[in-house]
């Protein structure tokens, strides 16, 4: 079976290539990392394989299943969720509404059940209510239920993205920079929570700019380049690359 | 007292009418100036379907589905599309209606209008005096409200919400926006449609000047005035509205600048809400 | 003869909704507030050059003093309204609905100093006419369009080549770009509204000469002038010009067909066709201001 398979897919804005004939295959239930300097592609490929952008040319397989033309939110109901590198939390909802909304249980999302169906609806509030609560306590926001998104910390909007995700019960993930801004003890519970998703079971796509955070989480590193895909493999076999370490420290990128 | 049971009908009608525009534009952010176009609608539906013998309950229900599928339809073009459009299309929706009503004439009966309206009754009970009527229209705000706030309460309501703040982060969690977004442009136009029934059977006479572009702007004013989002902003601001032209019946104008100078409140009144406190008297910040 | 006599006239109303078309694109574009008063100015400087008329002032005295009415009350507009709106945070949806409350204001002002009734100039010369190859032009059309053209070949030379316009532009490409124009975009933009409501001064007057005026029907000129502006892209003068034109044709022709009260649908209906077949706009490619 391919778990998750792109082939051959370019994407161009304008004049500008972002993707250039890229194909690679991941495995299920591994870490793959998707590093590379700034503008390497990073971003458009996770981009395409959710669906935000549609590829010029190429495919994208999950399962078997060919999702090329698939709308954004089917690919989530088939299992691929993603977060987002600014977040977008819903700001003024309670960081319960905001896991509430994006549970994968569809009942409820209607308005003639809500207005026709009060008891009923009422049930599935209360069930949807433990679930999302569930799901905060696992990503160790249990604390901060009713509190609005807008005032958490950095490191807990950051941790209730992953609540979000997995609230979809997505089991390809996207996270598109998960550790950028954390402080230390922000960054080890990421990293953490990072290997429990692994541990149950999770397929990870990292976007991953920290070459440390790579090796502490990385089966499998993605290496992009000016829109292409240079060089797939163990974090040890890309990191002793010379070519790609010229091409990564060489221009002088933030690590 | 008729005279402040007459006050106390006509906030409710439009209060149902602001909780249809306060979905819309306070709940998911959709823009309209053409609720009072929708309400049209349902008052003249309901106005012919009574003069034709249909009976006013079941007149009512045409109403209110007729009026739930124009909304969905108008508002159609801004559910698929973001930007600045959908102030076109809000506004042209209501420009359209208004020239649909005066020119249509073989219906509507064009500039003057429909007269002798007939009474509502249900099941044998007629709300003719202003007395009866309270009753009715009591009624229908209390089962508007009541649903305005099971849907707020529900998952959906929290689905709309989080689409109004980042509709990508709700599409990014598999949820179907579009599909949200025509559920309540539907369930908005179901109560512009109870209020326009309500209005045609309650005033007996409706034209095209009870439901053009002055009546939406209004509506939109009760909203700001009381305050977006909220239920209760929704029913403080036709209550505080409808009594400004008998505060103005107060002053001794001559009747041709009545009109022009209710207006001309009605605006300063949306100015200086936006300027001084958008969040209206109960509501919150657009 | 019908049909061209129909399409000249279509073009005369084009050019006027032309000028209401690019005045509002220019403020729009510049500062994405989307300015429905724009509408009132246009109510109340026509009123304002008929009030004058007709307590004796020559009517190019009138004209000019409307012209400057419009000026001062664009400018006050973005000063007093719109900036303090901005200084606070507001939403594009507050300035919207602030909007509307200041069409409203403006035009019942008007119904109420001068008339609510439809008033027409007291000038003799508005009858007469020009004929030209059996095509019937009245003087106010013929001034309509004659004044129009050049209106909008001087603001699109502005904005084009001088120093000022090119730096006006630049804060409308991009804010933080401001900063090396050297220009205080607080009162660039109220110089901007201060530009349009001269602008729309003009045809709200001539329109008003040639036809009659009535306070409330300006609404529907700037709902045309808008849906000229998003076909013929926003951000382009010559789209919105040209788009004007267009439409006014095609309003003015399918008179022949539908009749005329039936216009505004018509437009409308034009509208739809292109949000859902070329949404861009003809002449240009990206159009991407979100409320």
């Amino acid at each position: 079976m391919t778990y998750l398979a792109v082939s051959h897919v370019t994407k161009t804005f304008g004049g500008l290539v972002a993707l250039d004939d890229c194909s690679f295959v991941i495995a299920p239930g591994r870490i793959s990392c998707v590093v590379g300097p700034n503008g390497a592609g990073k971003t458009s490929i996770f981009n395409v394989v959710t669906g935000f952008i549609k590829a010029d040319t190429g495919t994208v397989v999950f399962k078997d299943k060919d999702v090329t033309s698939l709308s954004r939110h089917d690919r989530v109901r088939l299992g691929i969720a993603r977060t987002f590198q600014n977040l977008r939390l819903f700001e003024e909802l309670s960081a319960l509404d905001n896991v509430l909304v994006c549970l994968a249980d569809e009942a409820g999302n209607g308005p003639l059940a809500a207005m026709f169906r009060p008891f009923h609806t009422e049930a599935v509030l209360k069930r949807k209510k433990a679930e999302a609560a569930a799901l905060l306590d696992e990503v160790g926001l249990g604390h901060k239920i009713e509190v609005p998104a807008a005032s958490l910390s950095y490191g807990q909007k950051k941790l209730l993205c992953i609540a979000r995700v997995l609230a979809t019960r997505a089991e390809l993930i996207l996270l598109d920079e998960p550790t950028s801004g954390l402080a230390a003890g922000a960054l080890d519970a990421m990293v953490t929570m990072i290997h429990t998703l692994k541990a149950r079971g999770r397929t990870l796509l990292v976007v991953e700019h920290n070459t440390r955070i790579v090796q502490r989480i990385a089966d499998d590193v993605l290496f992009f380049h000016r829109g292409r895909l240079l060089a797939q493999g163990s974090p040890d076999e890309i990191t002793s690359n010379e070519e790609l370490g010229r091409i990564y420290f060489g221009r002088g990128d933030e690590h | 007292m008729n005279f402040f049971l007459s006050f106390v009908i006509l906030a409710e009608i439009f209060s149902i009418a602001a909780l249809s525009t306060n979905l819309l534009m306070g709940i998911i952010g959709i823009f309209s100036v053409a609720q009072a176009a929708i309400m049209g609608i349902g008052a003249y539906t309901v106005a012919l379907l009574m003069m034709s013998g249909v009976p006013f309950f079941v007149a009512l229900l045409a109403a209110i589905v007729l009026c739930a599928a124009v909304n969905v339809i108008s508002s159609l073009p801004s559910l698929r599309l973001a930007g600045d459009y959908f102030i076109i299309t809000s506004f042209g929706t209501q420009l359209v209606a208004t020239a649909v009503f005066i020119n249509w004439q073989g219906l509507t009966g064009g500039a003057s209008g429909l007269f002798d309206i007939p009474l509502a009754t249900i099941g044998g009970w007629t709300f003719a005096t202003a007395r009866q009527f309270v009753l009715l229209s009591t009624l229908c705000l209390v089962a508007v409200a009541g649903s305005f706030w099971l849907l707020m309460r529900s998952p959906y309501g929290r689905l709309l919400h989080a689409i109004r703040q980042d509709e990508i982060a709700a599409v990014a969690a598999g949820r179907r926006v579009l599909r949200a977004k025509v559920g309540v442009a539907a369930v908005s136009g179901a109560y512009a449609g109870i209020a326009g029934g309500l209005y045609a059977t309650y005033i007996s006479f409706i034209d095209p000047t009870s439901f053009d572009i002055h009546v939406s702007v209004l509506v939109v004013t009760m909203l700001v005035v009381g305050g977006a989002r909220t239920l209760s902003g929704s029913i403080i601001g036709p209550f505080l509205l409808i009594a400004v032209p008998q505060l103005l019946a107060m002053i001794d104008l001559p009747s041709t600048l009545l009109g022009p100078m209710r207006q001309l409140v009605y605006g300063l009144i949306l100015i200086a809400f936006m300027v001084w406190r958008p969040q209206g008297i109960a509501g919150r910040r657009l | 003869m019908l049909y061209l006599q129909l399409f000249v006239d279509g073009v005369v109303s084009g050019c006027a909704i032309g000028l209401v078309s690019i005045s509002f694109s220019y403020f729009y574009s510049v500062t994405g507030t989307f300015h429905v008063a724009h509408a009132g100015i246009y109510t109340l400087c026509g009123y304002v050059a008929w009030a004058l008329v007709a307590a004796g002032a020559p009517f190019i005295a009138a004209l000019m003093l409307a012209v400057l009415a419009g000026a001062l009350s664009g400018y006050a507009t973005q000063h007093v309204l719109y900036q303090r709106l901005a200084d606070r945070q507001a939403s594009p949806l507050v300035m919207m609905i602030a909007s509307i409350g200041l069409l409203t204001v403006l035009q019942n002002i008007v119904a109420i100093v001068f008339s609510p009734n439809i008033v027409q100039f007291d000038m003799p010369w508005r009858v007469g006419h020009l004929d030209i190859a059996g095509v019937t032009l009245s003087h106010p059309q013929a001034l309509i369009a004659l004044v129009s053209i050049v209106i909008f070949v001087g603001l699109t030379v502005f904005s084009a080549r001088t120093d000022l316009g090119k730096r006006i532009r630049a804060i409308a490409s991009n804010a933080e770009l401001a900063e090396i124009t050297r220009l205080d975009p607080k009162r660039v933009f109220a110089y901007v509204l201060a530009i349009s409501s001269a602008i729309v001064a003009v045809p709200a007057v001539l329109v008003g000469v040639d036809q009659a005026m009535q306070p409330y029907t300006s609404l529907i000129v700037l709902l045309t002038a808008v849906v000229a502006m998003i076909a013929g892209g926003i951000g382009s003068l010559p789209g919105a010009f040209g788009m004007s034109i267009v439409l006014a044709v095609i309003q003015s022709l399918s008179v022949a067909l539908i009749p005329g009260r039936w216009s505004i649908a018509a437009v409308f209906g034009i509208f739809i066709l292109f949000i859902l077949l070329k949404p861009e706009g003809l002449f240009r490619r990206r159009f991407s201001r979100a409320l």
